[in-house]
């Protein structure tokens, strides 16, 4: 799947590369699917980034 | 020796700024072939400001405890007219026309610039074995990786060959490197410290820390680096919190956080008796310990990951395009993986970021740090990939950063200080991190532990340092 995607998007990534990486992106697509994929429309987007999260209450 | 002990002798004229950076630069002409920790070394131009700073304080014009201290910047930091790799063969013969804030910061506090020192390649990894300008060398075992990406200026450090030095920490690159070279290090709150003229790597995440042999000296530092920058879009106008630490420590009533969570899960066992005892150091102070759960702190850990990926990507991303066959193999297959990070991932990434920063929030309404091993094991061997640990096989570059990255997503200060040693003698790093903007109640824990501890004041033998 990886390699079809960076064919089409055009990124010029050896084949190599994409053999070395492929393991890599399942893991990580399997871990950002089970963390992201929740209701998250209550959460304000974060344009920026402040630690203390100044102004909110 | 600290800047707390070579400060006043200084002032007194006691000590020459002059001796002190000729003894340095010795050092440095005796170890670095074996270390690889400078990338350039600044030897006339640091002469030439130890004279300098003679002159001003035989004069009566004393600037404060770093003047006359000699150190050494990461070599991501701009210095004019002193070229600036970032560690990259792209950058290899690049000569800023300015200095970083944080340069421009030391100069006028009167601290002598030494040399640059190496890091990983684009300050993207934490082994420090570079592909254009050698590996660095871990002073207690030169077998060993210093860790990184700042691990010039902790291997520099360690082997004495500067008193201070700054590095800079996107994903641990502070914390990471101090605890393997058993210094002590600093990543202060984000925005705390300007970033202006230091290469990017995560923009949300990046931050500027620095090193030194004692808490009490990274407090010291602190104190010149620190203040709002418009030069600087994260940078923050919050003032600084006293920075003057007690000479007689104690800390009861101070409550102090353990994570019955993830923060001890999958470690080497010295470093867990080590860092257990270091809790039980701060219970005898008078510190009240609590257990703490540290809610969904795997899925931080992820997106971190992620928000670095992302970052660092679309950063470099025209470099890759045009200089592939000039990046190192780990820094390209990072970049490339993150070309693959959607932009709706990367956004809710960011959301959920502030559910993080809410629920550390709400625990330290609770206590006033929290305390785990800064690594799960101590310094790998250069080239080491992999590492065994309670029976799995873990990438080394993953456990390394596995204790420390939420935090650069969190924003938080946190401190690695010296803890124990390992069968092995390599030392082992106790973390300390707190409340954002709240760098006091960190350096206060850090720096009581050092005084009821010696394990900052213990230096690699010569010998191994040397060879």
């Amino acid at each position: 799947m990886w390699k079809e995607i960076a064919q089409k998007l055009g990124m010029e990534i050896p084949e190599q590369q994409m053999e070395r990486i492929s393991p890599v992106l399942d893991r990580l697509w399997s871990d950002v699917r089970r963390v992201l994929d929740k209701d998250l429309s209550e959460l304000d987007p974060a344009v920026n980034f402040h630690p203390d999260l100044r102004g909110e209450p | 020796m600290t800047i707390a002990e070579l400060a006043p002798r200084i002032q007194a004229g006691k000590l020459s700024p002059v001796e002190l950076a000729a003894e340095t630069l010795s050092q440095i002409k005796r170890l670095n072939p074996a270390l690889n920790a400078y990338i350039t070394v600044l030897e006339e131009p640091a002469m030439e400001a130890a004279r300098r700073a003679e002159r001003e304080i035989r004069t009566g014009h004393y600037r404060g405890p770093l003047h006359g201290i000699p150190y050494a910047a990461k070599d991501l930091f701009y210095t004019r007219g002193v070229r600036t790799t970032a560690g990259s063969k792209i950058f290899r013969d690049f000569v800023p026309g300015h200095d970083a804030a944080a340069i421009e910061r030391l100069r006028e506090a009167g601290a002598v610039l030494l040399g640059k020192a190496g890091l990983h390649e684009l300050a993207y990894g934490i082994t420090n074995d570079n592909p254009h300008f050698g590996p660095v060398r871990n002073p207690w075992d030169t077998s060993r990786i210093p860790g990184g990406s700042s691990g010039g200026s902790t291997a520099a450090q360690a082997a004495g060959m500067c008193v201070f030095s700054l590095g800079s920490d996107t994903g641990g690159s502070v914390r990471i490197p101090a605890s393997y070279c058993g210094v002590v290090g600093l990543k202060p709150t984000f925005g705390r410290i300007s970033r202006y003229g230091v290469f990017p790597l995560g923009h949300t995440l990046d931050h500027v820390g620095h090193f030194g042999n004692s808490v009490a000296d990274v407090a010291t530092i602190l104190g010149a680096l620190a203040g709002p920058d418009p030069r600087d879009d994260s940078s923050a106008a919050e003032p600084l919190p006293p920075l003057e630490l007690p000479a007689a420590p104690k800390l009861k009533g101070f409550r102090i956080g353990v994570p019955r969570n993830f923060f001890f899960e999958g470690l080497q066992p010295e470093v867990e008796s080590a860092v257990r005892a270091a809790i039980k150091t701060l219970q005898g102070l008078g510190a009240e310990a609590e257990e703490i759960v540290i809610p969904d702190i795997e899925d931080f850990i992820v997106i971190s990951r992620l928000v670095l990926l992302a970052e660092a990507s679309a950063l470099h991303r025209h470099r890759l395009r045009t200089r592939r066959a000039d990046i190192g193999a780990d820094v390209a297959a990072l970049l490339d993986q993150g070309q693959f990070v959607l932009a709706t991932d990367y956004l809710n990434a960011q959301r959920r970021r502030r559910q993080f920063v809410a629920s550390l929030n709400r625990l330290f309404d609770k206590v006033q740090v929290i305390v785990a091993p800064t690594t799960p094991i101590t310094a790998p061997k250069i080239g080491q990939t992999t590492v065994e640990l309670a029976g799995r096989t873990e990438d080394t570059r993953l456990a390394s950063t596995r204790l420390v990255r939420a935090l650069n997503l969190a924003g938080v200060p946190a401190l690695s200080v010296p803890c124990g040693f390992d069968s092995q003698g390599l030392p082992i790093g106790l973390q300390i991190f707190g409340r954002a903007f709240d760098e006091r109640s960190v350096l206060v824990a850090g720096h009581a532990f050092e005084q009821a501890t010696e394990w900052h004041r213990r230096r690699p033998p010569p010998a191994a340092a040397a060879l």
